[in-house]
């Protein structure tokens, strides 16, 4: 029997590895086709070779690098986009969770739906009004505009994620703080959300990493001044990608995802909920 | 009286932006819908349901809508079997298996134009990595960008890819939350593991399973991104969907008027999926 346990073991791990290694293999490939030399980019059959940074000096620090962008000044507008969307984001969205997760109310269950609605909103059918909505408030192309638009989904999924949270702080504190004295507003910054700072961080790690990533809005929404990363990504696309290219391609996803994936490892345990809308606590 | 309207005027900012950031834009665009409102030729008048009509004629919309069902079908179904399967093999008590599901999470982080871009990399001809692994086993010449069948399942295969974790993540986490008593009882009457996941796992998973089936349906049909990184809706219209077609309509050709109608039936398809979700959250929420 124990023989026969260590066996089911041994298969288990044999598929989780092959698994792994299907999940895991395009980001190693991407990786490798950043670091290699030019001579190395097609033959899979050298795992050992010298790795260049050429390519990543070259996109970081180079003005004249090949698509002749500015590197930096896209990275700080993705920085300051999904920033200020997260600030905006926590602010209004733990107000309002605040008031589903503690308070009974006439038609709470139709506002908590009502704010939930809005992330089924699928960005190409919005773009077209909220081009034009925001060029006549001559917001367009602006880091305010484009962080306004994303919290569209990050203040549902902070709103539905935060209640969970606060649900699962015992009111019998919140009480007490009630009979010393303390308004509600007070209560809530003195005492639940001091409670809550885990999941508001982890709550702030995945809206952050939702404004990063997004692509469609900031696409169409931004021309110059307020692009952020990934839209220099489609530079790639349109350009046809001659293997001469494929270094730049693949250098520029790896500074993308790099930092992304490094939060997701940091809230890693959070992400369950965050993603389910606090229905499912991971 | 001052202490009930109390939650009132903390929802309110919440109620207030998105009311800016979606309904108003959306009254807006069903306005828009029934003009011709082109900024490049410069008109913009009333045609009442002409759009519409044009829709249900459009092969471009025809072609864009079976693609998307295909896409979302497909897609959908595969990441739910596959996910369903790397859940149940990472919920056995193995060493490891913390390690393999911080893992198994990175693909999930790779945003949809990442994803493009590096499927697109991968499978360039001749020298892409897959053509190269799949030439070295016999395979040649496999042109999974410019073949328009090749090109549906290369966009398929990189939204699985980019999504299976996902599906994984949420039922793992259901499998993890199930009480124990019934297995307990299950192992006693000797009932076969098949038996014991077909009328004991799948039943307690029910409401898991429809949050992770609805939600991906509803981001499935939102995508934009991959395709754009991988195919750009190529070759001709093969991987053209909803999102594309919208995109090229507005921002291409300026067609902000039908671009607008079609936003409208694509509103509405995501609507009736996401008032489902709702209701399964909703019983998610009574229960605990």
């Amino acid at each position: 029997m124990n023989r026969m346990n260590r066996i089911i073991d041994g298969v288990k791990y044999f598929l989780i590895l092959m698994v792994l290694g299907l999940f895991l293999f395009p980001v190693y490939w991407i990786f490798r086709l950043s670091l290699a030399p030019q001579s190395l980019v097609y033959d899979p059959s050298i795992f050992f070779f010298i790795p260049t940074l050429k390519y990543y000096k070259e996109i970081l620090f180079s003005r004249t690098f090949i698509f002749s962008m500015n590197y930096i000044h896209y990275f700080l507008n993705s920085l300051i986009v999904s920033t200020l969307s997260t600030v905006m984001a926590l602010i209004i969205g733990a107000l309002a969770a605040y008031a589903f997760a503690r308070f009974k109310f006439k038609g709470s269950r139709n506002l908590e739906f009502y704010i939930l609605s809005a992330l089924f909103a699928p960005p190409a059918a919005f773009i077209v009004p909220i081009f034009l909505l925001l060029r006549t408030f001559g917001i367009l192309d602006s880091h305010f505009g484009l962080a306004l638009v994303y919290l569209i989904f990050n203040i549902p999924f902070t709103t539905w994620m935060l209640k969970s949270i606060f649900r699962e702080i015992p009111v019998e504190i919140e009480e007490a703080a009630m009979i010393d004295g303390c308004s509600t507003l007070q209560v809530l910054t003195k005492v639940t959300l001091p409670l809550a700072k885990t999941g508001i961080g982890a709550a702030a790690i995945f809206n952050f990493i939702l404004s990063w990533n997004e692509y469609t809005f900031a696409s169409v929404l931004t021309a110059t001044r307020a692009t952020t990363l990934p839209v220099t990504l489609g530079t790639f696309v349109s350009s046809g990608v001659k293997p001469i290219y494929w270094g730049y391609a693949a250098t520029s996803t790896v500074l993308v995802m790099l930092p992304m994936i490094i939060l997701a490892f940091i809230i890693q345990k959070h992400l369950v909920r965050g993603l389910t809308l606090g229905a499912i606590k991971g | 009286m001052a202490q009930r309207l109390t939650p009132y005027f903390f929802i309110l900012p919440a109620v207030f932006v998105i009311f800016i950031v979606t309904i108003y834009p959306m009254l807006f665009s069903l306005y828009l819908s029934f003009t011709n409102y082109n900024p490049n030729i410069g008109v913009n008048e009333f045609v009442g349901f002409e759009n519409y009509l044009r829709i249900v004629a459009d092969p471009e919309f025809f072609n864009a809508a079976c693609f998307t069902a295909f896409f979302t079908s497909v897609g959908v179904t595969i990441e739910f079997l596959l996910g369903f399967g790397i859940a149940l093999l990472l919920n056995s008590n193995l060493r490891a298996a913390s390690i393999f599901r911080l893992l198994i999470l990175i693909p999930l982080m790779v945003s949809e134009i990442v994803t493009g871009v590096i499927f697109m990399l991968m499978y360039q001809p001749g020298m892409g990595i897959i053509d190269y692994l799949l030439s070295s086993i016999g395979f040649k010449n496999i042109l999974w960008l410019s073949d328009p069948n090749l090109a549906r399942w290369a966009v398929v295969i990189a939204d699985i890819w980019n999504w299976t974790p996902f599906m994984t993540l949420v039922l793992l986490a259901g499998l993890q939350s199930l009480p124990t008593e019934p297995f307990e009882a299950a192992l006693i009457d000797g009932a076969s593991k098949l038996r014991t996941f077909i009328h004991i796992t799948l039943p307690l998973m029910r409401n898991v399973i429809l949050v992770a089936l609805l939600m991906r349906l509803i981001f499935s049909l939102k995508t934009f991104g991959l395709i754009m990184g991988l195919t750009a809706g190529g070759p001709g219209v093969a991987t053209r969907n909803l999102s594309l077609v919208i995109y090229l309509q507005a921002i291409r050709f300026g067609n902000m008027g039908y671009a607008s109608a079609l936003s409208w039936i694509f509103i509405i398809i995501v609507m009736i999926l996401g008032t489902l979700l709702v209701r399964v959250l909703t019983r998610m929420g009574e229960s605990t």
